[in-house]
């Protein structure tokens, strides 16, 4: 025990008698390199963080100007559309033929891109006259009256006829308001 | 920040040996305690507004060291070549006007081998063991430093005299 001592205090001897080392100049030199380096780096932070707010700045005029105009002109623009929408006239179009052989009458034209699966006309009664009305919206179309899905005929009531460049001939109806529409007929 | 300045001066002049000694003889090695020394003072600099008194500026500087000697253990535990590189001696860096006259008893040889004894003890072993012994602390002091228990140091400076005694016995061996 008194061995273990005796090692023990010759140890810590050994220890407190190592020799105590000052720090190089050339060390404390550095420090300050590099404490001015550090100083530096935060006025260019600093200056970052300032251009960053006043970049923010300027983000948040441009949303704001953007905000003011685009609200508007997007108002005016749903207005526009809206009021083009509500004066873009649907007509309902009456279509009456008579014809007491047929068995089917359909109507086809621009409207359904001539496909002979057409608007159907029904028979009133034992008559002999066939109507149907199909809503349309205003615009130049031509049509003819397909009979019992072989014959083609154009309107007899329709006052306005035209003929392609291969002698077909179909009835026209005008569907406009505007009367350079007719003018230019 | 030029009051600051003067502050960080004096706490420098003041203290900068007792932090080179302490990382030295953490280290074992002159290159890593400059890096460490650095690095301590610009983090006592960045600091050092921030100090509230509540322990004295030696102990706080102490603190920063080994958690900063800490760190670099931790970051370098997979370099098994940092404790072989050269530059391991004390003498071309010791400032002779400093020795404590019973110094000279120690020879050189001794000297570095203890050293390396030292290196060789686990950080846990390692910092109570400097700070009590090299550097004279308390063990409640040191408690405070490492964030230990007073229980826990005694019994790290118990197993580190252990082992350093044991190594010392056997150096003769070594030869």
């Amino acid at each position: 025990m008194r061995n273990d001592n005796t090692h023990d205090a010759s140890l810590i001897k050994l220890l407190k008698n190592l020799p105590r080392l000052h720090a190089p100049s050339s060390v404390i030199r550095n420090l300050y390199t590099l404490l001015k380096e550090f100083e530096s780096d935060k006025e260019a932070i600093s200056f970052s963080v300032w251009d960053f707010i006043r970049f923010r700045k300027s983000i948040l005029i441009t949303m704001a100007l953007t905000l003011v105009i685009s609200v508007p002109l997007t108002l005016f623009i749903a207005n526009f559309i809206e009021r083009k929408n509500r004066e873009q006239t649907i007509y309902i179009v009456r279509f009456l033929y008579e014809n007491n052989e047929a068995k089917k009458v359909q109507v086809i034209g621009d409207f359904n891109y001539w496909s002979k699966e057409g608007f159907a006309l029904r028979k009133i009664g034992d008559s002999g006259i066939w109507m149907g009305e199909i809503r349309l919206k205003s615009g130049i179309y031509k049509y003819v009256f397909l009979i019992d899905d072989s014959e083609w005929r154009v309107d007899p009531s329709s006052s306005i006829r035209v003929t392609d460049n291969f002698g077909n001939e179909s009835s026209l109806i005008v569907l406009s308001d505007d009367p350079e529409v007719y003018e230019n007929l | 920040m030029e009051s600051s300045y003067i502050d960080f001066d004096s706490l420098l002049n003041q203290h900068k040996d007792m932090i080179y000694n302490l990382l030295f003889r953490l280290t074992g090695n002159h290159n890593t305690s400059e890096d460490l020394f650095q690095e301590t003072f610009i983090k006592a600099y960045k600091g050092l507004k921030s100090f509230r008194g509540e322990s004295q500026l030696s102990t706080w500087l102490y603190s920063i060291a080994v958690n900063v000697f800490r760190d670099h253990k931790r970051k370098n535990s997979h370099d098994l070549l940092e404790n072989s590189i050269a530059d391991k001696s004390e003498n071309s860096r010791t400032d002779t006007r400093s020795l404590n006259p019973d110094t000279h008893i120690l020879a050189v040889e001794d000297r570095n081998r203890i050293q390396k004894y030292i290196d060789s003890l686990k950080k846990s072993m390692k910092i109570p063991l400097i700070l009590h012994y090299i550097e004279g602390l308390s063990i409640q002091k040191i408690a405070e430093i490492t964030g230990r228990t007073p229980g826990s140091i005694k019994i790290s400076l118990y197993r580190a005299r252990n082992i350093l005694k044991t190594k010392w016995g056997n150096r003769e061996n070594e030869k």
